[in-house]
């Protein structure tokens, strides 16, 4: 009896071990459902919110893209000193969130002072269970590369920060929020880690048939990448409603 | 309780936004108030219309014209230009809405710089607030496909 009774509960607790390293093998970043697209063209795409936070549920998320204008720009690995005007025509308007309510009941654009969208939010409701996916619907815009430029594809770090708990900046930690950012930027707001791996990215790819390389180029494309700065972040990654800060609070 | 108090937060701040926002407005068409104090002449909006292809449709010109909202004023009318330079194609036109606070657009005007960006420009001819709608719309060359349009501001003031 004892013996049967025994190898029930080894039987039972190898399967909660095996649920429970499984579970955790399987919490992934939050990420983009489609992390690269052409340029010219218009895409919708998702961010997809992988987990809450332990077992507290995602209440919101917020989402920021770099605006290109005090981003870091690196070209092929090394700081560039011009502009992402040197390689992009037109970012800074191209992030437009698709209005749902499939996850979260309340959503609403992040402008600049101009009103150019450079993220979104969406928050409330339900909450998002903390052991499934959500999916924030947004579209981007054709993003029009260079087409007298060198640059092959450009790389934007998104950051993203996935809310289980309205909190004052003192109050972050890993119950309350997952960031999905930058672990270097000096902000409230940054990842703790020891490797940069936080951002989801959007990489878009020139489309050497419809915009082919000048032959200045000699047939090999630049690689650059754009990182926000630590004002952008500090400026847009808090949840505001009419101008009101509704996170971190 | 924390979903419950985002939802009470938002709750109370979209009462109050809904109470105080009102608008209508088209895919294309940007409104606002240009010189909202009345005592900059020289207000001006500049913006960026990036136009790309329909599928495979690629974009010809783009046309603008401008509605001025406010009641007429004399000697104040809002005027709209639009400029192109690049691709071997340098052009600009301009357009102004002659009479203020009716029901009509200025006559619409185009450039035809093909895909690209065109540059949007919006004053007026002195000192006071004018309301206004813009209508902007990258086309192909039949005159009727509306080929992919974006806009991003780079100046209000």
């Amino acid at each position: 009896m004892y013996t049967k009774h025994g190898l029930k509960f080894f039987t039972i607790s190898i399967a909660t071990i095996a649920i429970c390293v499984s579970g955790v093998s399987a919490l992934a970043h939050t990420r983009l459902e489609v992390p690269e697209i052409a340029d010219n063209i218009r895409a919708s795409n998702n961010v997809i919110v992988g987990h809450g936070c332990g077992e507290s549920n995602v209440i919101g998320t917020s989402v920021v893209f770099p605006d290109g204008v005090d981003s870091t720009v690196t070209v092929d690995g090394q700081p560039h000193t011009g502009t992402l005007a040197d390689f992009v025509d037109n970012w800074g308007n191209l992030i437009k969130k698709n209005y749902s309510k499939e996850v979260f009941t309340h959503q609403q654009s992040k402008t600049d002072a101009d009103g150019n969208v450079l993220g979104f939010w969406a928050g409330g409701g339900d909450s998002l269970p903390h052991d499934m996916n959500g999916y924030i619907s947004f579209r981007v815009g054709p993003v029009t590369l260079k087409s007298d430029s060198c640059v092959a594809s450009v790389k934007f770090y998104v950051s993203i920060a996935d809310i289980c708990e309205i909190t004052s900046t003192s109050g972050f930690n890993e119950n309350t929020v997952n960031f999905w950012t930058h672990n270097n930027l000096g902000t409230p707001y940054d990842r703790v880690g020891t490797t940069d791996d936080g951002p989801a990215t959007l990489t878009v790819v020139r489309n050497t048939t419809t915009n082919p390389l000048p032959e200045s180029c000699g047939g090999k494309g630049v690689v650059v990448e754009v990182k926000p700065s630590a004002a952008q972040i500090n400026r847009d990654m808090p949840i505001k409603l009419d101008g009101t800060q509704i996170w971190p609070q | 309780m924390s979903s419950q108090f985002f939802d009470k937060m938002l709750s109370v701040f979209f009462l109050i936004l809904v109470l105080t926002t009102a608008s209508a407005s088209h895919a294309h068409d940007a409104g606002a108030t240009m010189d909202p104090n009345g005592n900059v002449a020289s207000f001006t909006g500049f913006a960026q219309v990036s136009c790309t292809n329909s599928g495979s449709v690629p974009t010809d010109h783009l046309v603008a014209s401008i509605k001025d909202t406010s009641p007429p004023q004399d000697n104040l009318l809002v005027n709209l230009q639009i400029i192109h330079i690049g691709n071997n194609i340098n052009r600009a036109n301009s357009t102004t809405d002659t009479i203020s606070g009716d029901a009509n657009f200025s006559p619409e005007v185009r450039v035809p710089g093909g895909n690209g960006t065109y540059l949007l420009l919006v004053n007026k001819t002195g000192a006071g607030a004018r309301s206004f709608i813009v209508s902007y719309h990258c086309m192909a060359a039949d005159g009727v496909t509306h080929t992919d349009t974006d806009i991003r501001v780079y100046q209000f003031e």
